[in-house]
């Protein structure tokens, strides 16, 4: 355990040592080193001294609260340890109600359920292509050329960025998500913020039918348009929590499938059928925690907190309560609470892309099984999983048969 | 007039108020709210919603 000092208000009983942002080598799957938590015996909301301390909320009924109690936490600083550089407060996420409001309703409507149908044929197109450029090989890194490429690019084209910075875009991302340090990290995201103010700036004179032009010409309910740095920061947080999530919760999706035939074998044979369990296969392919502070001292749900502690709350092990999930760890195609997982988040904060992550992984899915029913993974090549506020890995290799 | 509540973010939507302001009229029943429609709580659609029983 770290040497640092427990502070007083936390009851010796409720410490137990984990650290989200490394773990043992004899993990491959980050979700095999969180769910020794449940696996464990770890009391039910505990505290870790590491990163500065903080508590866990790792139940599903406790994360489900955590997230929708906006009274006793506030979601600002929204990371563990809190973010190195980039913009000052992320927007909407790191803004508390009723002031989010605002911000919500202009990017609600731009990623609507009827927003994200009308772009789906554009989606489905790259995906098709993202395939094609990998099936007559018989093998892909499914992170870095299919996972990975695809949430960016929609990205791009839905802020009318030019895809040609598609590979800078990319590895300012890495480099703020999987810096080796926090000065790595730190400079991906002020790149990041530079990247994105610049765009801002060349567009602020003719803003475009993009998400882009929607900050742009987003008004308060006033009628005062956004700032500057209204609009930076809400495209920041565009830019750092629509990648790396979606590619993640891609990757432990074919994960899981890799090493299961008879899913497999159901998906190819159920392809109409997607949509309809596709909250079953994001209830255990979630690659984020989220963060938040308490406002005030006070006890919540049986625990003593006191004013600025910080508290994580751990969707993907939520998702695997078997106080909530009956037999958490399988897919089971039938499961009639699916929907409630809560990898998306929940309360007034819950994820504004959920609807355009959830279109991206049905049409990967229909357009994958339909060319490629089956595949595994590739055991001679390493997975490179990584820690963090956001999960994964950073390489999966499949291979499959060429006819 | 019925009642139904969002499981993610517990807004509630009353079929008297409806919801104006995503241009659902007082009175309209859950039943009839266009399925493109989404929770000004929270963002998730009907199919995330359960009737509040009396």
């Amino acid at each position: 355990m770290p040497n640092i000092t427990i502070p007083d208000h936390v009851p010796p009983e409720l410490v137990h040592d984990f650290d989200i942002w490394k773990m043992p080598a004899k993990f491959t799957n980050p979700h095999d080193y969180w769910l020794t938590l449940r696996d464990t015996e770890v009391p039910r909301i505990f505290y870790t001294p590491r990163h500065g301390g903080h508590w866990m909320l790792h139940h599903f009924e406790d994360t489900l609260e955590g997230y929708r109690d906006t009274d006793f936490f506030t979601n600002f600083p929204n990371g563990i340890p809190a973010r190195p550089g980039g913009a000052d407060k992320l927007i909407p996420v790191e803004i508390d109600p009723p002031e989010h409001v605002k911000y919500r309703n202009v990017l609600g409507p731009a990623f609507s359920p009827a927003a994200v149908k009308r772009i789906q044929d554009r989606i489905r197109g790259r995906v098709i292509e993202l395939i094609a450029a990998v099936i007559e090989n018989g093998q892909c890194d499914f992170a870095q050329q299919i996972s990975g490429r695809l949430p960016t690019t929609v990205f791009l084209n839905m802020m009318g960025m030019p895809m040609a910075d598609f590979d800078a875009i990319m590895e300012m991302e890495h480099s703020f998500l999987r810096g080796a340090d926090r000065d790595a990290q730190k400079d991906g995201a002020d790149r990041i913020l530079a990247y994105v103010s610049g765009f801002i700036d060349t567009q602020a004179a003719a803003p475009g039918d993009d998400v882009t032009g929607v900050l742009l010409r987003a008004r308060d309910e006033n009628g005062r348009p956004w700032s500057r740095e209204e609009i930076v920061n809400t495209a920041f947080l565009l830019y750092v929590a629509g990648l790396d999530t979606v590619t993640n919760m891609m990757s432990f999706i074919w994960y899981y499938l890799a090493q299961d035939a008879v899913k497999r074998r159901f998906v190819a044979s159920h392809l109409d059928s997607i949509p309809k369990f596709v909250d079953e296969l994001m209830r255990l392919g979630v690659p984020a925690v989220n963060a938040r502070r308490v406002r005030r001292d006070g006890i919540w749900r049986g625990v003593f907190m006191k004013a600025n502690d910080a508290v994580l709350n751990a969707p993907m092990n939520a998702n695997r309560d078997p106080l909530y999930f009956q037999n958490p760890d399988a897919i089971e195609w039938d499961r009639d609470n699916a929907r409630q997982q809560i990898g998306f988040g929940a309360g007034p904060h819950r994820c504004v892309g959920q609807h355009l992550a959830r279109q991206e992984i049905v049409i990967t899915l229909e357009e994958w099984f339909r060319r490629i029913p089956d595949f595994a993974l590739d055991p001679g090549r390493p997975l490179n999983p990584y820690l963090g506020n956001i999960m994964g890995f950073a390489n999966l290799p499949l291979n499959w048969s060429v006819a | 007039m019925r009642q139904w509540r969002c499981f993610f973010c517990n807004y509630v939507y009353d079929e008297a108020l409806g919801d104006p302001d995503s241009g659902i009229a007082p009175g309209t029943r859950f039943e009839d709210i266009p399925e493109d429609w989404y929770c000004p709580g929270c963002g998730v659609t009907k199919a995330d919603f359960a009737l509040i029983e009396e």
